[in-house]
């Protein structure tokens, strides 16, 4: 683990290079520039608000100080956190295989556009987050629950890349991954509370027992850590905490291996 | 396979080399229809087929001396630029190893690593950091790349803008001028016009200078005998020599033009429109020799240059008359001295022998000629022996100042006002 450190920490420069240039590179020759980035997830927002909590009716949950209760903001709050593993992992492929051309002409550590890109969405998502916390204040719904956002990022953070990591290099070897992935990431969603509150699967915990299996999946937990600390204003169960930095660090050193188990023919491979 | 552990540091030996390649071997999978999805992976396993085995370079074992210029020659698809992409770390040897010592800077390609959306002043550092740097070091050099790459305000612009001169042009002066220890060349140097050639040449030397180690690949022979101190041969995969740049540059030509002969020689004389005669006296080879004597695969322009027909007499032959005849690579005739026109006579030929055509300095300018040569009887109608350029002559710079033109003309100046420097 200290090896691993030394040698991101070693080429930082690289990764914060090639962040900065999917960041200035993406919204190049666009008026709006980087307001783009936010254009998106508002439009699904929006798109979700109107058809699950305006014409479907679903009824979020009341919030932590008791009265806010707002479908969009519940979906906003859930929709950061797919968002970011959604860019996290699906751009950490494009950014090995963008890094192609370069990789077979000089040599650095293949990692460097992985880790770099996922630091570029982390600037966007931060953007998000921000406009989120600020809805929360200005709704009055702030708690000191707020203060284990940082852990949940860092986590979530980790496994997203390690998801990434590993992602990338199967790609590189075979593109089918990518179209894979976006089936098994449109099933993923849905099977995530995000749209829809974790109420309308657990009332059917009775019914269906192993419907339970539904909690192991780490989207679903991800988003209901942050609901808890975020709109319910309540601590995460202990073993989800647990549960999450078991899966995010496993996650993280299961890509991380794979990555550079293969890292160095990889250049042949793009 | 092996695991290699590429660009170990460890404490140099006493002999101080930069780069060591030991015993390296460097297989790649040739799919005939590399299966890139699913789909073709899986009916492929199921056919059995697998990809053939191509060996690009085979038990490869060489040692670069710190501070040398050292050049990589051979035919197309010998192993070169495979050869150079290991030295880089860009790919890995499949068994053997290799070790460089010291920061590796490679411009396989000028440019590669550019962003079309960013600016020429943002590509720099992240080529820059690319190549290992921090982002101080690349501030502190930026001024020199900017000035040197002659792109002035257009550093600013983004590089999508850019004319592909500028392109390559920003790309040599990124690599050049970030002070790299290992600097690796593939081939790139016929970049820009004429003045940012002779510009990167300086660097190049200036570098050399410095003591910057640089491995390059190139088919100009006379650019390797030029600029490096030792060179390699690779053929399919191989070693073939290694050893200074004058010895094994002459043994490669020695063996292309053998080969040039044997397959100019296994063709019917009668049909082939370039070798042409009745045989009775055949030409041998034509050697180009230098002021000691000695046989050069380059010419010198200015330089004292000797050429010098071999031939052989199966029979014997009265007055036989050699001929040459020089042309520019371009097509240009430039000239066609005979020796019964220079004030010579064979008399009675037998056996081999040898005919010479001096220069006291060579009146061609650099540049790739071709020579023809012929013995016909004194009638000049007669052909016993006809190579129509069939010998390649590269001429290098040499001293002095050259004048524009194919030819230097051996005119002399004088005039009202002009006197001798």
């Amino acid at each position: 683990m200290p090896r691993v450190t030394s040698e991101v920490w070693r080429y930082r420069g690289l990764v914060a290079d090639f962040a900065r240039r999917e960041l200035k590179g993406k919204y190049k020759g666009s008026v709006l520039g980087s307001l783009w980035a936010l254009v998106n997830p508002l439009a699904t927002l929006a798109i979700y608000s109107l058809v699950f909590g305006f014409f479907l009716r679903f009824t979020p949950p009341v919030a932590g100080n008791g009265t806010l209760q707002s479908f969009p903001i519940y979906l906003f709050t859930g929709l950061v956190v797919w968002n970011f593993f959604l860019a996290v992992a699906t751009g950490s492929m494009q950014a090995l295989i963008g890094a192609g051309p370069l990789l077979r002409k000089i040599y650095f550590p293949p990692f460097a556009p992985v880790i770099g890109n996922a630091l570029a969405t982390t600037q966007q998502t931060a953007i998000e987050l921000g406009l989120l916390l600020l809805v929360f204040v200005l709704a009055w719904n702030v708690g000191w629950t707020v203060l284990l956002l940082p852990v949940l990022l860092v986590l979530l953070g980790a496994f997203s890349l390690g998801v990434g990591l590993l992602l990338a290099m199967l790609n590189a070897r075979l593109r089918d991954i990518n179209y894979i992935v976006q089936v098994v990431f449109n099933l993923l969603f849905y099977a995530a509370p995000i749209i829809y509150p974790i109420a309308l699967v657990a009332d059917r915990y009775d019914e269906h027992p192993w419907l339970r299996i539904y909690e192991l999946n780490p989207i679903a937990s991800f988003v209901e850590a942050f609901r808890d600390v975020l709109y319910d204003l309540t601590l995460p169960p202990l073993w989800q905490l647990g549960y999450l930095t078991l899966i995010s660090v496993g996650m993280l050193a299961v890509g991380w291996r794979f990555f550079q188990s293969r890292a160095a023919d990889v250049s042949e491979e793009l | 396979m092996t695991e290699t552990k590429p660009a170990q540091v460890t404490v140099p030996p006493a002999t101080d080399p930069a780069i060591v390649v030991e015993s390296v071997s460097k297989r790649f999978r040739m799919f005939r229809d590399r299966p890139t999805n699913l789909k073709e992976k899986l009916t492929h396993r199921s056919r059995g087929s697998r990809g053939e085995d191509f060996w690009a370079l085979r038990d490869v074992s060489l040692t670069i001396p710190r501070g040398s210029t050292y050049g990589l020659i051979g035919h197309n698809g010998s192993g070169k630029s495979t050869l150079l992409k290991l030295i880089a770390g860009i790919h890995r040897p499949t068994s053997g190893t290799i070790t460089a010592h010291g920061r590796v800077s490679a411009m396989l390609e000028l440019g590669a690593g550019f962003h079309p959306e960013l600016s020429g002043r943002d590509n720099v550092f992240l080529n820059g950091s690319i190549l290992g740097l921090t982002r101080k070091q690349i501030s502190a050099a930026m001024d020199e790349i900017v000035e040197f790459s002659g792109i002035g305000d257009f550093i600013d612009v983004p590089v999508k803008v850019y004319s592909s001169g500028m392109y390559v042009r920003l790309g040599f002066s990124i690599a050049a001028n970030l002070d790299p220890e290992l600097l690796i060349i593939d081939e790139i140097i016929a970049v820009g016009d004429e003045e940012f050639q002779r510009r990167c040449f300086d660097r190049l030397y200036e570098l050399r200078r410095k003591g910057t180690t640089i491995v390059f690949v190139s088919h100009s022979l006379a650019l390797i005998q030029t600029l490096c101190d030792r060179v390699a041969w690779l053929e399919h995969g191989r070693l073939r020599a290694e050893g200074s740049a004058f010895e094994v540059v002459d043994q490669y030509v020695a063996e292309v033009n053998a080969a040039e002969s044997d397959r100019l020689g296994q063709g019917d004389s009668a049909t082939d429109d370039r070798h042409r005669g009745s045989g009775e006296m055949t030409i041998r080879r034509v050697e180009f020799l230098d002021a000691e004597g000695v046989p050069r695969p380059v010419a010198v322009a200015g330089r004292p240059m000797t050429v010098r027909v071999h031939y052989d007499a199966s029979e014997p032959v009265t007055e036989p008359v050699f001929g040459l005849a020089f042309h520019h690579e371009n097509g240009a005739h430039l000239s066609g001295p005979n020796s019964q026109a220079g004030g010579t006579i064979a008399g009675r030929v037998e056996g081999p022998g040898h005919a010479d055509y001096h220069f006291d300095q060579l009146p061609l300018n650099p540049g790739i000629f071709v020579v023809t040569a012929g013995i016909v009887d004194s009638s000049q109608t007669h052909v016993f022996d006809y190579r129509d350029q069939a010998f390649e002559l590269r001429v290098q710079p040499g001293p002095g100042p050259t004048v524009p033109g194919l030819v230097r003309l051996d005119g002399q100046w004088s005039g009202t006002h002009l006197r001798p420097l």
